[in-house]
């Protein structure tokens, strides 16, 4: 067995054991068994998979990744990466925790904040299931770490926590487990951040398989917001999924925003199990070169009086590949349920490819629902009103686009963030329209 | 400033301008009247540079230039507004960032320094409140959720700051009840001035007694068919469009109907 074999070959054919830390609950240890052989019996078979249709398959199939990730000897200068804020900070290098760089700083009554795998026994794996995603099979039986994040009733976190997952040079050819664990008790208020950086993967030759997963428990009326960053370099790969059980009254909305990294696939699964609860989800991509980006949203409205608000927005460029896949279920029992779904896409280039699939599944008589998707060209009228009023074809081009992407931008309300994407996107456009100049003068 | 001399223009390979022949002096206004699919909005267009008009033959020299060779950027640049019959909404895109950053680029263009955030504030001050527009316009996404009347105040705010030396108002009246119309009327008046030219381009002869022009063209079937000084109006609003027979007859409605 070369480490240098495929995961698939590597775990499949091989006699890999579950990575058991000293003094591991034995309830975790048992979890990362069943999960090893869960995988075991799936594999990567996804092929003429309904979930993973326009999913990209190869690179998980065909990709050379080490499932042991080792974490990070030199500190570097990784602190540079991260932010001055005041907000509670977890950092993660290679899939381990890195205490140096971290901020836990001081937490209300009521709040308790660990890297998980010093967490003990827990309620892991009740929400992210095994069976039906390899990756989330792997993530289980080799995760390194991540949060584990519980509030009490009526806590509330004022700062948001923020976690940051860096690969740096040591992750090369390694997969990247983060695990997390929220369990907001009723009436608590939170936020959450989940940052991913992999600054080394810019070149090619390089690579890490990032695949994370995120489980969260909305009590009673509580609120979480939860906000995802995907910024890693063109060589990584993303396969990580959000697993949210929502109870009555509660509130929990979504950002993804993703930016980076050579192929990512997102899924987010939210189950409304208690009257009243409301769910809103919104993401941004922006993809150019040859990325693939995949987001994949499944809600269930499993009872009556439950709300949900769906908004995903797509900017491709160049021979970018972008899937949107948005079921939401309602069941026969939920009725009064309010569910608006809409994907649109902005395609700027030729070449890129957008499969959008919104999809409702309604078995309730009484509800409200709506869902649409549009995908199209920049709009000439509000091109040439620009251009008109003295702005160059290009400028105009950054400017619309940056304003299609702000609607979402504009929704993240942890002040910094919001800045902060606004810079990385407008960065990222900058270059998008860089690029497209270079190609169409035959420079590229 | 401006001359057109045998302009032709087609869209969709269908002709509609047909041979236009106008000359505007530093200081004046023409208004350009016409019923309805004469070709007065395809003028204001072809003069602004929108590529889905294609000039099909004549010249249009502005400044001594060529305008016809630059695209609509540079004639912007060179100090042409167009003032849209249907202003666009752009959520997203605050009329401040947009506005101080097309001001800039003017300034950059003529060679000025730019102006910071402060300036283009106390400078917008006036001119919003000249245009009785909200305090907040400038917060606000370029247009979205603005009534028919402010857009169009919007437009006339937006000439005022960018101070062209040709103004092409494309039916800036349309859709605007008395107030906005006298609102819109003293935005351009405060801008007369002996270096800035107006193109005024209407349907009906009310906007007229508001902005007095020094010449009135009457524009049908892609020609101007009679051109006179600003009595000329009046009697296009006394007679219709019937009086001046042939094609402009056929098509003709004049503003009875504005309300």
């Amino acid at each position: 067995m070369s480490p240098f074999d495929t995961l698939q070959t590597l775990i499949t054919a091989g006699d890999l054991t579950v990575p058991g830390k000293p003094g591991e609950p034995a309830g975790n240890l048992k979890l990362r068994q069943e999960a090893l052989d869960s995988f075991r019996r799936q594999g990567f078979n996804l092929n003429g998979r309904e979930d993973w249709k326009y999913g990209n398959i190869k690179p998980l199939v065909q990709g050379r990744f080490n499932p042991l990730a080792k974490g990070h000897e030199e500190q570097g200068d990784l602190a540079r990466l991260l932010p001055f804020t005041e907000n509670h900070r977890l950092v993660f290098v290679n899939g381990v925790f890195d205490a140096s760089l971290s901020a836990l700083g001081d937490l209300p009554e009521g709040v308790r904040l660990t890297p998980l795998a010093a967490g003990g026994e827990t309620d892991l794996g009740r929400l992210a299931r095994v069976e039906h995603n390899p990756v989330t099979a792997l993530n289980t039986a080799f995760w390194q770490d991540g949060l584990l994040l519980e509030t009490a009733e009526d806590a509330r976190l004022d700062r948001p926590v923020e976690l940051f997952f860096l690969v740096d040079e040591g992750g090369n050819r390694t997969m990247v487990s983060p695990r997390n664990l929220v369990v907001a008790g009723a009436r608590s208020r939170l936020t959450i951040i989940e940052r991913y950086l992999a600054p080394f993967t810019e070149s090619a030759n390089t690579a890490a398989l990032v695949a994370p997963v995120t489980e969260i428990t909305c009590g009673e009326d509580a609120q979480v917001q939860h906000v995802k960053v995907f910024r890693e370099g063109r060589g990584t790969l993303h396969y990580g999924s959000t697993h949210v059980r929502q109870q009555a009254g509660s509130r929990y909305a979504s950002h993804e925003i993703a930016l980076g990294g050579h192929s990512l696939r997102r899924e987010l699964h939210v189950d409304l199990d208690g009257a009243g609860a409301t769910c809103d989800l919104k993401a941004l991509y922006l993809a150019d070169g040859d990325q693939h980006m995949d987001l994949r949203t499944r809600v269930n409205h499993n009872v009556p009086g439950c709300q949900t608000d769906e908004l995903y927005k797509g900017i491709l460029d160049g021979r970018a590949r972008a899937v949107f896949d948005g079921l939401i279920k309602v069941a026969r029992d939920a009725q009064q349920t309010e569910a608006f779904q809409t994907n649109r896409n902005l395609v700027l280039s030729d070449d890129a490819v957008c499969y959008s699939i919104p999809r409702l599944e309604i078995y309730a008589d009484d509800v409200k629902c709506s869902h649409g998707s549009t995908t199209g060209q920049m709009d000439e009228e509000q091109l040439f009103f620009l251009r008109a009023r003295g702005f160059d074809d290009r400028t105009a081009r950054t400017m619309l686009t940056m304003a299609f992407a702000r609607e979402i931008i504009a929704t993240v309300t942890d002040e910094n963030l919001a800045a902060f994407l606004a810079d990385e996107t407008e960065e990222r456009l900058l270059a998008m329209a860089r690029q497209d100049f270079h190609t169409r003068n035959g420079e590229s | 400033m401006l001359k057109i001399t045998h302009l032709k223009a087609a869209i969709e390979g269908k002709e509609i301008l047909k041979g236009i022949d106008l000359e505007i002096k530093p200081g004046e206004i023409h208004a350009i009247m016409g019923p309805n699919g004469s070709g007065k909005s395809t003028l204001s267009q072809v003069l602004a540079g929108n590529e889905n008009y294609e000039v099909t033959g004549g010249s249009v020299e502005f400044l001594g230039e060529d305008l016809l060779e630059k695209d609509a950027t540079e004639r912007a640049l060179d100090g042409i507004f167009l003032a849209f019959q249907y202003p666009v909404e752009i959520p997203g895109i605050s009329n401040e960032e947009f506005l101080r950053q097309a001001v800039n680029a003017q300034r950059r263009h003529r060679g000025e320094s730019e102006l910071d955030a402060f300036d283009f504030a106390g400078l917008a001050k006036d001119k919003i409140d000249l245009l009785q527009l909200k305090n907040d316009l400038l917060e606000r996404s370029l247009n979205v959720g603005f009534s028919g009347g402010e857009k169009k105040r919007n437009e006339i705010f937006q000439m005022a700051m960018l101070e062209p030396k040709l103004a092409v108002l494309d039916e800036t009246d349309s859709g605007l009840d008395i107030d906005a119309l006298r609102v819109v009327a003293e935005g351009v008046n405060s801008l007369r001035d002996s270096g800035r030219s107006f193109l005024v381009i209407t349907h009906y002869q009310r906007l007229l007694e508001y902005i007095v022009p020094d010449h009135v063209h009457v524009l049908s079937a892609g020609r101007i068919v009679k051109s006179g000084g600003k009595e000329l109006a009046l009697e296009l609003e006394e007679k219709g469009y019937t009086w001046l027979g042939g094609a402009a007859g056929d098509l003709a409605t004049i503003g009875k109907e504005a309300s």
